[in-house]
């Protein structure tokens, strides 16, 4: 199995196989793409060969985790399929429908959707790719979602109350994905100034999302000692070395977990994988999907 | 906690895990010597004189084994729903695995049947508190599908998930492409027949064969079955595809 995340530039894989112990990586790495890179021109195509070619397998089968830039998301009070088509009309240009793709996930009870909507030339161009290498794919996600996925599948994070997954981005902007009781909760985007916090977007209202800022902006200004309303926070960064996700660890935060998929994974070689550079790996979590780690 | 899957078809989603593959992966054909095809003539041509001694036999086993046991089996309800058809193989493969690890310590495995839709598990154990516990365990989908009964510290547990045998072009056909695949190691007992190849081995020995089948993505190519003879020693049979 081949799991792949897109994250600006970079592509990173990780190739593993079932093992007695649980799952087994054999193969990582990370692949620049090139200038300009697009998925309409083939150059994807190009990333898989280069990819199977360093760990060979006789059927590639992948699971992918695209950089969200790919996409666009937004959410919608829903109580009927009639009142979605009725509200399409009126907020939507027609050409839109053309173009996009959009999956719709329900929370908060049914009465709200998390919308996530995909260029259709993009999903086919990937498909495309798919099969000039003759491989299989078992699913496309996002970013921050297969992170998630990764915290429950590496870090049993279904087993808590409460949880936050957050990504350090570039440029102080991070986004931090709040679930409690088993149910998406809300998904923020804000940006870490000199002592403060400025929310940027948020979908799914929340009254965890004020305290989470909050108590962010403490930690910006170094006065925190634990995330208080939230059981657990996993934290990691798609850029290597990050400083500021290297000083979140660093303070020592009583509930931070770094999300740091090699920390639980078995690796076939005797390879020592740095933990920071290993949280960048974070946003595998798509592909071990339903596997016990 | 939904799952995205971006491969499923636009719209509103549910909240269980979606699988929808895409596939272009090539069926490979195996080219068997013509020596193989021969052999297995020769052998056909035998096989009839075997059989009505073997189902003669068969007939009067069965005979007396729904005498003896038909007070007990008739109690049983095997009305049993299948868990969701949209649980991936992998998830599947990783449950068996866990229950043939387990075996060491915790139950007996009856038997484990790898057949053309479905995998069956049998289990049986002294402690009904463990059956129960591994019933929620294995029934991930809250289907139903996992059942524990039993009496007098005797219990047994039978769970169904859904399976599918892929390919016959990839198909074990012989011993020899079994062996092309797999190395069972020097502890593991063979005996091989015209229709199937039997190993018998510790329980570390039968899960090193059953991931070498996976990693060599042979696990679904055959009919397999799997039971336990005592603490740490089980039997893999590999049935041959014609």
């Amino acid at each position: 199995m081949i799991a792949i995340s897109q994250s600006g530039k970079y592509f990173q894989y990780l190739v593993w196989v079932p093992s007695e112990g649980g799952p087994l990586i054999t193969k990582f790495g990370q692949i620049k793409s090139p200038d300009h890179f697009n998925f309409k021109n083939g150059h994807f195509t190009s990333i898989l060969e280069q990819i199977i070619n360093e760990a060979p397998e006789t059927s590639p089968r992948f699971q992918l985790s695209l950089d969200n830039q790919n996409i666009f998301i937004s959410d919608t009070n829903y109580n009927s399929e009639e009142f979605m088509e009725w509200q399409k009309t009126q907020i939507s240009d027609s050409e839109f429908e053309v173009l996009y793709h959009t999956f719709s996930y329900p929370f908060s009870n049914n009465s709200t959707l998390l919308n996530i909507h995909l260029n259709k030339d993009l999903k086919l161009r990937i498909v495309d790719s798919i099969q000039d290498v003759n491989g299989e794919l078992r699913a496309i996600n996002i970013g921050i979602f297969s992170a998630e996925i990764g915290a429950r599948q590496w870090f049993h994070a279904n087993q808590l109350e409460s949880y936050a997954v957050w990504k350090i981005g570039k440029n102080h902007v991070d986004q931090l994905l709040i679930v409690k009781a088993g149910e998406f909760q809300s998904f923020i985007t804000f940006k870490r100034l000199k002592d403060s916090v400025k929310v940027l977007n948020v979908i799914g209202a929340s009254p965890l999302i004020d305290k989470m800022t909050q108590q962010i902006e403490s930690w910006v200004n170094g006065v925190l000692d634990e995330f208080i309303h939230i059981e657990r926070v996993f934290a990691y960064s798609s850029e290597m070395n990050s400083k500021d996700l290297k000083k979140l660890i660093e303070a020592q935060i009583n509930n931070v977990t770094l999300l740091n998929p090699f920390e639980v994974l078995d690796i076939s070689t005797e390879e020592k994988v740095n933990p920071i550079k290993g949280a960048t790996f974070a946003e595998m979590g798509v592909g071990f999907r339903g596997i016990d780690v | 906690m939904f799952d995205l899957n971006l491969l499923s078809e636009p719209g509103i989603q549910s909240t269980e895990m979606v699988d929808c593959p895409i596939s272009f992966i090539k069926e490979k054909l195996i080219d068997l010597p013509k020596t193989t095809s021969i052999l297995k003539n020769k052998k056909s041509t035998k096989k009839p004189m075997v059989l009505p001694s073997l189902s003669l036999y068969s007939i009067i086993f069965v005979a007396i084994a729904g005498v003896i046991f038909y007070p007990m089996v008739s109690n049983l309800n095997f009305n049993m729903p299948m868990q969701s058809e949209k649980i991936s193989q992998e998830v599947v493969i990783d449950k068996v695995l866990k229950v043939i690890l387990q075996s060491k310590n915790d139950y007996n495995i009856e038997s484990l049947q790898f057949s053309n839709e479905n995998v069956l598990i049998r289990l049986s154990s002294f402690d009904m508190t463990l059956m129960k516990f591994f019933q929620e365990e294995m029934d991930f989908s809250n289907s139903g599908a996992v059942r524990v009964f039993g009496d007098n510290n005797n219990n047994s547990m039978i769970a169904k998930f859904p399976w599918k045998i892929t390919s016959n072009d990839d198909s074990i056909a012989s011993p020899e492409s079994f062996f092309e695949f797999v190395k069972t190691g020097k502890h593991v007992k063979t005996v091989i027949s015209e229709e199937e190849i039997v190993m018998r081995g510790s329980t570390s020995d039968i899960i090193s064969i059953f991931l070498q089948l996976a990693n060599a993505e042979r696990l679904q190519t055959n009919e397999m079955v799997i039971h336990s003879i005592d603490v740490d020693s089980l039997i893999f049979a590999v049935k041959f595809s014609n």
